[in-house]
């Protein structure tokens, strides 16, 4: 056993009404800049839909992921020597179109205008190629479900045998905000000629060193996601480094942080290295979920404790995992789920389902829906975050109307059904952690890894100053 | 009186297209009233600015009014006449350059909110929020209070080099709410003295008549003072109560005017912003424990309802400062101002009706469902009732030549601006689709072979709206989504219908007035500034839409 710790999120999109805010103080703090501006770290995009960028969960465009080949697990874009014949001309890259224009508006015109005919107007003009544009996409154009002919391109819908027509009787919508998932198995990182992009040592932060890059853009399509950025002005790549500056200092993320919602948990995850490779090859991709869950481990395991101080995680490190709110949702109590687990990246920010109305009228006596009554459809979630494994959704969605069951008989002193999976004490604590949990229960980060960083902080003490004007 | 009897003095409301009774001088502050709240958007540029605009509509009135006096449009058509631009001068505060600031003759660039002291609150919340200057305002900005000091001193002085003498009016103040006003016409009949059904009563059978002095030497005096209106008694809604000590109290905390030829010599500074938060936080009944108590007795007596003053009493020691708001925004104290209640709990209006048995504020004293005003009865809307849209013609003459549709036109709030607040930032139009949207039914869009991201024009007798289109199932047929106060003048193209720049989302809208909402004198249907009265509604419209044919942004 080699335990390994992991900064881990969970987002919970029962509470996401998609404002974007994440997005937004996420661009002002990352990818406000020339080369980035197309860049979203963090992004949100309405369901059903193609997505930023347009169709990136199709693999069969961008062979992103790993895939099984012959039992052993291999990147989609191919074996290594089949990899490097692609190495000065890659075919699968995502264009800037692919992900949309960047532009700004001709703002000066409104202050500056001459006397003219008309109102003077401030249009759009690109970041690129600073010339006037038609705006024709953006990062997020399939907002509530603004293009119908696109949103039925999704790619999940395609996967379902319904007919889902997507029509105003049958619509059905909900949010996804994806940011970088630090992957346990990054394809990124496997697939980058240079080994230039490396999963951090002390909590799993899987990051680009910019010194490395030399901008093969192997990353781009190998990860599943697209969460990588090929950077047109450095021509590095780049990507969400999950706020490391924040989390060693105890923060969290910026997109969690503002969260309008209060949707995203941050907490620390315990894992046996030695098991990745394995769960990873899961032969049943819709088991790969269940694989994961068994390589997570109880932090409050003696066993785990003693692997854990043996392989130098530090104790308030093995501590914050004792009370992770990551580890609760989603190993105790299993109500948050991989997205996209057949990409065999092994994600490590993981998805609460969101319930949504019910479809149908049901018997007027009945204040809670069954699963199979709610207007997303099962077969959807599951392709989404289960890998197409029904009975994995049924039974998260279940747990989650159970809670909302018990907390109702809370009140109203109903019997409780006689099918509950777990006692009404661990609904209770559920209820707490995902219905009214305060900052410091949604975020439980330890400090950093200080021992070395702040050596390093020493050897700086003093060599700033009047010495080296204009930085050391 | 008499004059008003034997018609020989008239209201300007009975004659408005006389050059005289125009509004000559307008400032916006904290509004964005050009392209975004001015309801009939193409009806202000052309009768209040006199500039260009897409408006179609034809005067067109075959039920003249019979007290408002009709001029011919001959006469409206004259150089100053009513027809074009009435407004002399428009000045616009604003840190940004939306459609206001466009089209106004000044523009005094304000203070940012991270730029300003200042003080936030409402009574949807418990809470008094400060906004405190995180930097000074950039370049040439100031912040509201010192532009609006900065233009008193002005007029001041000019007013003193010009020796302007006091100049007396009499301005007419509608029946007020919270006031004997709401008994001024018993059982809701409306007997009018103007046409002898009745003697002219001010505040009784017509507006209140109050004559007021206006002395523009010493505007900046007063200006930076607390007046002595509050130094002695004090009041909001009916209440009313002994002011001297927090008036003392204000003058101790923010030192007094020291000018002696001041007009407000020895009366409380509010020379800064600061000092004026801290004046309303002392007068306040929710940020002031004492005024609180003193408010709750004066409704004790009022209402006959004892026990009342226990909802303020265990805060009575505190008061509000803006030191303490600025370390955290505070819970206000239970105010019979308000109807909540803020005892360790949730605030929710209506709280203390139900809970102490205070009286609603209406004329039966009790939640009243049913109306017997005589002209609600004659409107049929005694109970509350689904009234259908108003059946009219988006226009006489469809422009045609293409394919076109009527639909019904709905300006629902947007997702990422506060009204037009943020609409043109740069970061959040890329969120959507970079300019104005207009949402259609695919069904709908397809009829006039509209696919999404079209550019299409929207027009009725208004005006026109061009716009791209959304093409989504999410709508129902027969309806479109045009959100609320999307700025036009970021990314809207000129319009081949109109000849000059398309217009807004409040183009295709002009208000109509509801004649109940003009009901007044009669309990809880009387008047009260920003609280009860005529509101302008301008939605319920109906819109022809077309794929635009041609796009010319109109640059010249």
């Amino acid at each position: 056993m080699k335990i390994k710790a992991q900064i881990s999120m969970v987002m919970n999109l029962d509470k996401c009404i998609g404002c974007h805010t994440c997005s937004i103080t996420c661009k002002n703090v990352w990818t406000n800049r020339q080369g980035a501006e197309y860049m979203y770290f963090n992004n949100v995009e309405t369901k059903p839909g193609i997505g930023y960028p347009k169709h990136w969960e199709d693999q069969a465009k961008w062979k992103g992921g790993w895939e099984l080949k012959d039992g052993q697990l291999q990147l989609r874009s191919g074996s290594k020597p089949e990899r490097l014949l692609k190495l000065f001309y890659h075919p699968d890259q995502p264009e800037l179109d692919d992900y949309y224009e960047p532009w700004t508006y001709d703002y000066e015109t409104l202050i500056s205008s001459k006397r003219k005919n008309h109102q003077p107007i401030a249009r759009p003009r690109s970041l690129i190629t600073q010339k006037r544009m038609d705006i024709k996409w953006g990062p997020n154009w399939e907002d509530d479900l603004a293009d119908g002919e696109s949103a039925r391109q999704d790619y999940n819908l395609k996967q379902m045998a319904s007919d889902i027509t997507l029509e105003f009787h049958d619509l059905f919508m909900k949010y996804l905000p994806r940011v970088c998932n630090h992957c346990l198995n990054p394809a990124c990182v496997a697939a980058c000629p240079s080994g230039a992009i490396y999963k951090r040592d002390e909590d799993g932060v899987v990051l680009v060193s910019q010194d490395g890059c030399r901008g093969w853009r192997h990353c781009v399509p190998a990860c599943p996601y697209k969460k990588v950025y090929f950077n047109w002005k450095t021509n590095k790549a780049e990507k969400c480094i999950f706020c490391f500056p924040r989390l060693e200092n105890g923060l969290p993320t910026v997109c969690a942080d503002t969260c309008v919602g209060r949707l995203r948990y941050m907490g620390v995850l315990l894992y046996d290295m030695d098991q990745v490779k394995d769960a990873a090859s899961t032969p049943d991709k819709g088991q790969i979920y269940g694989s994961v869950l068994d390589i997570l481990q109880d932090p409050n395991d003696p066993a785990v404790i003693r692997a854990a101080r043996k392989a130098g995680i530090p104790e308030n490190w093995i501590k914050a995992a004792q009370d992770s709110p990551v580890y609760r949702m989603v190993k105790e109590w299993k109500v948050a789920l991989p997205l996209h687990a057949e990409y065999r990246t092994l994600p490590m920010v993981w998805y609460v389902p969101p319930l949504s109305p019910i479809t149908r009228r049901v018997e007027a006596d009945v204040f809670l829906p069954e699963v199979e009554d709610m207007r997303i459809p099962l077969a959807y979630l599951a392709e989404l975050f289960s890998a197409g494994n029904v009975p994995v959704i049924t039974k998260t969605l279940q747990r989650l109307l159970d809670m909302r069951l018990v907390m109702r008989a809370q009140e109203t002193g109903d019997p409780l059904p006689r099918r509950l999976e777990y006692d009404v004490d661990t609904y209770k604590a559920m209820y707490r952690l995902m219905g009214i949990a305060k900052y410091k229960d949604r975020f439980n980060i330890p400090a950093g890894t200080q021992e070395k960083s702040r050596e390093k902080l020493n050897q700086l003490q003093g060599s700033c100053g009047y010495t080296c004007p204009g930085g050391c | 009186m008499n004059s008003l009897k034997d018609k020989s003095l008239q209201f300007s409301v009975e004659d408005p297209d006389n050059p005289q009774n125009f509004p000559r001088n307008l400032f916006i502050w904290r509004n964005n009233l050009i392209g975004s709240s001015a309801k009939g958007h193409e009806y202000f540029l052309k009768y209040l600015l006199g500039t260009k605009n897409g408006l179609f509509a034809e005067e067109d009135c075959p039920n003249r009014p019979e007290e408002i006096k009709w001029r011919e449009a001959a006469e409206l058509d004259k150089p100053d006449g009513a027809a074009s631009g009435k407004l002399d001068l428009l000045i616009d505060l604003d840190f940004r350059m939306a459609s206001s600031a466009l089209y106004a003759d000044v523009v005094l660039p304000t203070a940012t909110w991270y730029e300003k002291d200042d003080l936030s609150s409402t009574d949807m919340h418990p809470f008094v929020h400060p906004f405190q200057a995180a930097v000074d305002p950039l370049w040439e900005a100031r912040t509201d209070w010192e532009i609006f000091k900065t233009l008193a001193k002005k007029v001041s002085e000019v007013a003193k080099e010009a020796n302007l003498k006091p100049y007396h009016d009499v301005v007419a103040m509608p029946v007020q709410h919270d006031s004997e006003g709401e008994v001024a016409q018993p059982e809701g009949k409306v007997r009018d003295w103007s046409k002898g059904e009745c003697e002219p009563v001010p505040g009784k059978t017509m507006p209140g008549l109050i004559p007021t002095e206006l002395d523009f030497t010493k505007i900046y005096e007063k200006w930076i003072a607390l007046g002595p209106g509050v130094s002695q008694k004090m009041g909001s809604l009916s209440m009313t109560w002994d002011s001297q000590e927090e008036y003392q109290e204000i003058a101790q905390r923010n030192g007094t005017i020291q000018n002696k030829d001041y007009i407000s010599y020895g009366m409380p500074s509010i020379f800064d912003a600061k000092q004026a938060a801290d004046a309303v936080m002392g007068l306040s009944t929710t940020t002031n424990g004492k005024v609180a108590v003193k408010a709750w007795q004066s409704l004790e007596k009022e209402t006959g309802v004892g026990n009342l003053t226990r909802l303020a009493k265990d805060r009575e020691n505190e008061r509000f400062t803006f030191e303490q708001v600025a370390v955290q925004p505070q819970a206000t104290i239970t105010s019979p101002t308000f109807t909540g209640s803020n005892q360790n709990r949730r605030y929710t209006p209506f709280t203390t009706n139900i809970e102490e048995l205070v009286p609603f504020r209406t004329i039966t004293g009790r939640q009243s469902f049913f109306l017997d005003h005589e002209m609600i009865r004659e409107a049929g809307e005694t109970m509350a009732t689904y009234k259908p849209i108003l059946d009219y013609l988006p226009i006489k003459n469809k422009i045609g030549g293409t394919k076109e549709i009527t639909l019904k036109y709905l300006t629902p709030h947007n997702k990422w601006s506060t009204h037009s607040m943020y609409f043109d930032s740069q970061q959040l139009l890329t969120l959507f689709r970079g300019g104005q949207t207009v949402w259609f039914n695919e069904k709908d869009a397809a009829e006039i072979g509209v696919k999404d991201n079209d550019w299409v024009e929207l027009y009725n007798h208004n005006g026109v709206v061009a716009s791209r289109a959304v093409v989504s199932p999410r709508l129902p047929r027969g309806v479109v989504y045009m959100h609320h106060a999307q700025d036009n003048h970021i990314n809207v193209p000129g319009s081949k219908i109109s000849g000059t720049r398309a217009g807004t989302h409040n183009t295709p809208t002009r208000i109509h007035m509801k004649p109940t909402h003009m009901i007044g004198g009669y309990g809880q249907l009387s008047y009260g500034f920003n609280y009860y009265g005529p509101t302008g509604n301008q939605r319920d419209m109906y819109v022809v839409a077309r794929k635009m044919q041609e796009v010319d942004w109109l640059e010249d």
